[in-house]
């Protein structure tokens, strides 16, 4: 009988080798997964209680999910008796290149992405607007090439994330824009006699319905936003622990 | 070296299956060495290749402890190119070791 943690430990397993069997067709996905459920339960079996550590031997010796993805994903039809590898096989990324898989990884991603542009545009004389493309670009190309997320996250953070600051950001121009001009909108041109008009118009109270429905797809761009800085931060955090768990087994 | 490795794990299963049926962790546990297989799970993936290859085929047999276990035996087309493979290997080998010694001089 398995206590409650001991379940879930062997289900976080088993859910970080699902996600990262997602090249693969359902079917065959479910039937690794089957198999490594078996594995689990034969090797479990047997035993009149099952501590803990039993179950952390079980998972380290079965070895980092990874690697099984590796193999399940990397194999293509050529040379074995199995139809197995081409000799074209690209080296699988999985054991190597540790960096983008560390600890550290998720928190500096998610807050570069999520704070970069609302902190940014405010630095303006320090560069600050010039800064944002870079650091945003440095945080896809990290969200990008780190093992942590699946396609579907990456694809998520990539639009959602800084969505949040740029809402804040337009939200803020807005607001200070009405408050300061009485919602005058000021539109200025060179006329072709090389004069210079300006036209106004003022806003009054027509717009609030628009303004309102504008404010209402901020907030709730904003809310994604943070829904997903929440799910990268703990999905990565969860996948780092694991990976590290895995390492330091010697898995 | 990982390719090398694989190929030559895959007969290795073949050979484990040959004289009867064998579910996965006892198959998993004669691989673990460290030297074959890195992590019992890698097992797995390489199973269900030989089986959609027609090399090994598996039955479902109930268990005295625990949920029903999945069994893997030779086909015939499995024995053939184990068969095949232990023609090859040992002067295969054989030859590797020759020009490895060689080598060295």
């Amino acid at each position: 009988m398995l206590t409650a943690t001991q379940h879930q430990r062997i289900d976080r397993y088993l859910a970080e080798l699902s996600g990262a069997l997602t090249e693969l067709p359902a079917g065959d996905r479910d039937d690794l997964l089957a198999g490594i459920r078996e594995h689990i339960a034969a090797a479990l079996a047997g035993r009149t209680e099952v501590t803990d550590a039993d179950v952390d031997e079980v998972l380290s010796a079965l070895g980092d999910p990874l690697a099984i993805a590796a193999e399940a994903t990397g194999g293509v039809p050529g040379g074995g008796p199995g139809g197995g590898p081409a000799p074209t096989r690209a080296a699988p990324a999985a054991p190597a290149a540790p960096t983008l898989s560390r600890d550290w990884v998720p928190a500096v991603v998610v807050l570069t992405l999520l704070l970069g542009p609302i902190v940014l545009p405010f630095l303006v004389s320090f560069g600050g607007l010039l800064l944002l493309p870079l650091l945003l670009l440095a945080g896809w190309v990290v969200l990008w090439v780190s093992p942590l997320w699946t396609p579907g996250e990456k694809l998520a953070g990539t639009f959602l994330l800084p969505a949040a600051g740029t809402a804040a950001f337009i939200a803020f121009f807005v607001a200070w824009d009405t408050s300061g001009t009485g919602s005058k909108y000021c539109e200025g041109g060179s006329t072709a006699s090389g004069g210079y008009t300006e036209t106004c118009t003022s806003g009054g109270g027509s717009d609030s319905g628009g303004s309102a429905i504008a404010l209402g797809v901020l907030v709730v761009i904003a809310i994604a936003s943070l829904v997903t800085a929440f799910v990268l931060y703990r999905n990565g955090r969860r996948r780092t622990d694991a990976l590290a768990q895995s390492f330091s087994t010697g898995a | 070296m990982t390719n090398l490795r694989r190929g030559a794990l895959e007969y290795c299963i073949l050979a484990l299956v040959r004289d009867g049926d064998r579910y996965g962790l006892d198959i998993a546990r004669e691989l673990t060495d460290g030297v074959l297989m890195a992590g019992e799970g890698t097992l797995y993936p390489l199973l269900s290749r030989l089986r959609k290859g027609g090399l090994v085929e598996s039955t479902w047999q109930e268990s005295e402890s625990g949920p029903p276990r999945r069994y893997y035996r030779l086909t015939q087309d499995g024995r053939a190119a184990l068969t095949a493979f232990e023609q090859t290997w040992r002067p295969f080998r054989d030859a590797v070791d020759r020009v490895l010694a060689d080598g060295r001089g």
